[in-house]
């Protein structure tokens, strides 16, 4: 979740009144009237007694914070930064790579030149054994035709 | 800069001069017609269910949270009543955590503390009182408990608990009969 801003710029649309000012229910007053009426034929008459004590102890009880605005300003905070987050993620989502052509040319070298190492390295490696081999090979044929010729004799 | 005729705190003025309402009415338009339409109510509700600003303020950010969530596909509004049934579970799930932290506190001194830092200013008799109405209230039925809070503490006509619940304004004043004198009993063994 983004954070509050202080340095960000105030917007410049102006926000609505109704955003911080809390009306008044107008069922309040007579929801008030009909838990002070006494209530009649209740086995429970106690009970009704301190419900509608209670009941009115809970509607008159006062936040000390204007509550409504504050609740409207962190919720809206909240909705604000969800909205740029998910402009945000959409861009992001839809956003296309537009590089110049040198930066292409060399990201293909350097996607290339990894490769192109490991070509060489095993090429190296590969010449290197044929050679070794065929070296070997010379030196076996010069090595047999010597015995033939101090034991058999020359060859004609 | 925004001039707020009331007087907010700096901190409150200072958010809501920060959020550029465009951005929100352009992609979340629906909350803000919530907002206007059952904001009143909404807090009211929340208020008189927790008794704690902060907890109101968590509940009623927590309430478009989840909704927006709902939402996620077509960022439309969600159907009327889902608005004030989801702040209501949301307050309900509050109460059980609250109740569950005061269980476990060790001593009776520590439990007394917190359920009466509510109102400091009320006297030890008044705020138990109220507190026990609110444990009754939540240990209603769901059908009768919807009707006392929307009615009761949210200060709703019948019309418009009947069109938030999906029933009869004649089953809402038969509910809420029925929940008057639950709670009557409850408050009596109290």
């Amino acid at each position: 979740m983004t954070r509050y801003d202080p340095s960000r710029p105030a917007p410049t649309s102006p926000l609505p009144d109704w955003l911080t000012r809390e009306s008044a229910s107008a069922m309040s007053e007579k929801l008030r009237g009909e838990w002070l009426t006494p209530t009649r034929a209740d086995q429970s008459i106690d009970g009704h007694a301190r419900l509608a004590a209670a009941m009115l102890m809970l509607q008159s009880e006062r936040p000390r914070m204007p509550l409504f605005a504050q609740a409207n300003a962190r919720a809206l905070r909240w909705v604000d930064s969800r909205a740029r987050a998910s402009r945000a993620a959409r861009a992001l989502a839809s956003a296309q790579p537009d590089l110049p052509l040198g930066m292409r040319v060399l990201g293909f070298v350097s996607r290339l030149a990894t490769p192109v190492a490991c070509a060489c390295v095993v090429l190296l490696c590969k010449s290197h054994v044929l050679s070794l081999l065929e070296s070997t090979g010379r030196m076996a044929s010069r090595l047999s035709q010597a015995y033939n010729d101090r034991n058999f004799g020359p060859m004609a | 800069m925004t001039a707020f005729s009331l007087n907010l705190p700096r901190d409150v003025s200072a958010v809501l001069d920060s959020i550029d309402l465009s951005q929100v009415r352009s992609s979340h338009g629906w909350v803000l017609r919530a907002m206007r339409a059952d904001g009143p109510a909404l807090v009211r509700l929340l208020w008189r269910m927790l008794g704690r600003e902060q907890d109101v303020l968590d509940a009623y950010q927590d309430t478009f949270c989840r909704l927006i969530g709902l939402g996620e596909t077509g960022g439309e509004a969600p159907p009327h009543g889902y608005l004030f049934r989801t702040a209501m579970n949301i307050a309900l799930d509050m109460r059980r955590r609250r109740k569950v932290r005061v269980d476990h506190l060790e001593t009776a001194a520590l439990a007394r503390m917190a359920l009466t830092a509510a109102s400091d200013s009320a006297p030890p008799g008044e705020s138990s009182l109220v507190e026990s109405l609110r444990e009754a209230i939540e240990a209603l039925p769901q059908r009768l408990r919807d009707v006392v809070v929307l009615r009761d503490l949210a200060e709703m006509s019948y019309r418009d608990v009947s069109r938030i619940l999906g029933i009869t304004g004649g089953t809402a004043r038969v509910y809420r009969r029925e929940a008057i004198v639950a709670l009557a009993a409850r408050l009596k063994e109290c």
